[in-house]
């Protein structure tokens, strides 16, 4: 009974796989290519959010608590999101990215946390843990059906994350991640043939941060509302187990990972017997995710499409791996 | 090479630990759930469970959207459990239109993305005709997705102020707003006797508005707030706050925050000689309280609470069935908010003539307001609809007339410290806010 809508189920988790497919895609600049272990994705993500609310937002009435409110067209806030994102992190990489490894995530994170609570206090910014309501979605307008639009706005989010893919690839295979990789492999040789590491490394650092800034304006443009508590720290952990069960380094494997992620978390919801049942059963979704996890790093370490390599791995013994750069066998590009 | 090993190792004890962690936030959640017994058969379920009775014709899904797991973790399950209850008692009288109610349930982890992702799940693959039992912010998150595809949004706990004047259309409470809160304590305050009061509350979303509606009410009753002091919740003291309030020498002082700030604050103020008479939010009337700052310093401090009839004999034979029913107490979590709530929608459906949300949400309010016989059952107001008769539900947990936006008025009581106890001082029927 009742009316049957698979549509709907299903172009929403097209939906949320392009946005976290965007944030894998950010994620991967920065961990993958560049080797920067960063635990703070949901800090940049949700400063684009709130920099696509405020720029689109109405003007405050007498009964909210924000000052800000601009309420400028949509495409503004499309540009506003990875624009302040991207400037977020800069600040944030400013200093942190003179750490290294397991500090700049430490640092990272913390960074997202003390933001989280900056947003939830600063009501006259953010309207506070009331946030805003109602938002505005692009183009919707010019849908007279939800129905068509659910699909219209799961195409604009595949048409985001597709021509960020493009860009990101493009720039994986020119000079700039070539030298991201050669930093990320081996700092000291890096700098001994002149590249600026510290500059490079703010470079992809900001340009993460950008990116996930556009997801950020859809992400929130799908939800219509936002509150703090939306950006919590299992974004992060979510964006980097797909990272993980993908592969890092290769951005195809980014999208994979979040596919695979997102859609064995919703085919759990098949699996249900009771509502007794269901509190039980949501917990373990969560170990069944962390089995996967344990079982693809344990069969397939690298992901399951492991990054492409100038050199061919298979050429040299797997424990030696990265020492391919100096004794390359069989080149590949 | 060394060190990317190091990075993976590093890589993987944090993700491991994070869901870990999780896990054990929902594992929380999972331990706090009563074991109900005898709701093997239950009529939640995909493939696995039919619900009793012979289903004529086909069933009615509706889907049960709350929180399992997360922050709010410890409500679902009594929700689902009251939702269950009534879904059965239709079931057994047979059925709406003659077909029986199936519920499908989600867990929405507390989480606004959980909770669209199981509106969408629950209105695309399971084709529910109304979601029950998601707070404040997911019900702000799922209702235009509802709206859109004729799916009644309900809850029974939602207090949002946001919903007061916007919601309605495809959207009910059977909770009174948080506004209806700061009404009650102005009234209180004014009815003791107080001119000028000082408020001081904590600045979250809940008393925040809150104290919005304490200002606008005290106000048009003709009273003065000669001080108004938010503060940052989870301090070691308040005495900066408090100095702040004494400086405007108020007569009382109205409270609006959770037990920890409380706590603290009411025995800062104590420690510092302010003995001025004190209005606390609900959020403190919790015999709790007493432990936390003794039994002098709650001397005398009144508060207010939403508070069923639970006098009435409809109420008690109520209580009886679910205690029975759930081996539990249903009193505290909004139990009879989610179980009005389904008998509300089954019967504006039986009204309507169609299993749909849009008969439901045409027809809600028809069935639960007056004018009408009252029916305090499904089969009582069955019986009456089919004998062509207008029907006022009166709930369990309250009267259950609904204004034009989906907001019910509660009934409360004023309750003052008394010997370590809180003690009623008065009872504000629902009728009180009827002007």
């Amino acid at each position: 009974m009742g009316n049957l809508n698979l549509g709907l189920f299903i172009s929403g988790i097209v939906t949320i796989i392009a946005i976290y497919g965007i944030l894998a895609l950010s994620l991967n600049l920065k961990f993958g290519v560049a080797g920067l272990i960063d635990l703070g994705v949901v800090g940049y993500f949700a400063v684009g959010a709130y920099a696509f609310v405020l720029t689109t937002a109405p003007p405050p009435s007498e009964l909210s608590h924000y000052s800000i409110g601009l309420g400028m067209p949509l495409w503004v806030g499309f540009i506003a999101a990875p624009v302040a994102a991207g400037l977020f992190s800069f600040l944030v990489g400013l200093p942190a990215l003179r750490l290294s490894g397991e500090y700049l995530a430490i640092a990272t994170y913390a960074a997202a946390e003390v933001l989280r609570a900056v947003f939830t206090n600063e009501d006259w910014l953010t309207n506070g843990v009331v946030g805003f309501n109602n938002l505005r979605q692009p183009f919707r307008g010019a849908f007279a059906s939800g129905d068509v639009y659910q699909y219209f706005f799961m195409a604009l989010s595949l048409a985001v994350l597709f021509i960020l893919f493009l860009i990101l690839s493009r720039l994986h295979w020119g000079p700039f991640g070539r030298a991201l990789r050669a930093i990320r492999e081996n700092e000291q040789v890096a700098l001994s043939v002149g590249k600026n590491v510290t500059k490079l490394r703010i470079k992809a650092f900001v340009l993460g941060g950008a990116v996930s800034g556009f997801a950020a304006a859809l992400y929130v443009s799908f939800a219509t509302l936002i509150v703090p508590t939306m950006f919590v720290s299992e974004v992060t952990w979510t964006v980097w187990i797909a990272l993980v069960i993908g592969g890092t380094g290769n951005y195809v494997g980014a999208l994979v990972g979040t596919a695979v992620l997102v859609t064995a978390q919703e085919l759990t919801r098949f699996f249900q017997a009771s509502a007794d049942l269901a509190s039980v059963l949501a917990a373990s979704r969560l170990i069944a995710m962390g089995l996967i996890l344990i079982v693809i790093i344990r069969f397939r370490p690298r992901g399951i499409l492991p990054e492409r390599h100038y050199v061919d791995t298979k050429a040299v013994p797997v424990a030696e791996s990265t020492a391919q750069a100096v004794s390359p066998k069989r080149v590949v590009e | 090479m060394k060190r990317r090993r190091e990075f993976n190792l590093f890589l993987i004890l944090m993700l491991v630990l994070a869901l870990a962690i999780l896990a054990g936030c929902g594992g929380g959640g999972a331990t706090t759930t009563t074991a109900a017994p005898g709701t093997e058969t239950t009529a939640a379920g995909n493939e696995s469970t039919a619900s009793t009775g012979a289903p004529s014709g086909g069933d009615i899904p509706i889907g049960i959207l709350t929180s399992y797991t997360g922050e709010m973790g410890a409500f679902g399950v009594p929700w689902f459990n009251a939702a269950k209850m009534a879904a059965d008692e239709v079931n057994a009288a047979g059925g709406v239109l003659g077909k029986q109610i199936k519920l499908y349930t989600e867990d929405d982890r507390s989480s606004v993305e959980e909770g669209i992702k199981g509106a969408r799940k629950l209105i695309g693959a399971n084709g529910v005709v109304a979601i029950h039992g998601p707070i404040s912010d997911i019900l702000l998150a799922i209702w235009p997705i509802a709206k859109e595809n004729k799916v009644m949004a309900t809850s029974p706990a939602a207090g949002t102020t946001k919903l007061d004047e916007t919601g309605g259309d495809y959207e009910f409470r059977t909770v009174p707003s948080d506004s209806f809160d700061g009404k009650v304590a102005a009234l209180v305050l004014w009815e003791n006797g107080y001119k000028e009061i000082g408020m001081i509350y904590e600045n979250d979303e809940g008393r925040q508005s809150i104290s919005a509606a304490v200002r606008k009410e005290f106000e048009a009753l003709g009273g003065k707030i000669v001080v108004d002091v938010p503060f940052t919740p989870r301090q070691p003291t308040y005495s900066a706050e408090l100095k702040k309030v004494a400086s405007a020498n108020p007569q009382a002082v109205w409270l609006g925050s959770g037990q920890e700030s409380g706590a603290v604050l009411l025995k800062d103020a104590k420690q510092r000689g302010y003995n001025w008479k004190w209005m606390v939010s609900s959020d403190l009337a919790v015999p709790e309280m007493f432990d936390l700052v003794g039994k002098d310093t709650l001397e005398g401090v009144l508060t207010e609470m939403p508070s069923a009839e639970t006098s009435t004999p409809e109420f008690q034979a109520w209580a009886k069935r679910f205690q029975e029913l759930f081996n539990a107490e249903p009193t505290g979590g909004f139990q009879s908010n989610s179980y009005d709530a389904i008998i509300v929608m089954a019967l504006a459906m039986e009204k309507g003539g169609a299993a749909t949300g849009e008969a439901i949400n045409q027809n809600y309010r028809d069935v639960s307001n007056p004018p009408g016989e009252k029916v305090f059952t499904f089969k009582d107001g069955v019986a009456a609809l089919k004998a062509g008769k207008d029907i006022d539900y009166e709930g369990v947990s309250g009267p259950l007339d609904f204004d034009a936006h989906g907001n019910v008025t509660g009934s409360y009581v004023s309750m003052i410290g008394k010997d370590g106890k809180w003690t009623q001082l008065k009872f504000y029927p629902a009728s009180t806010w009827e002007q």
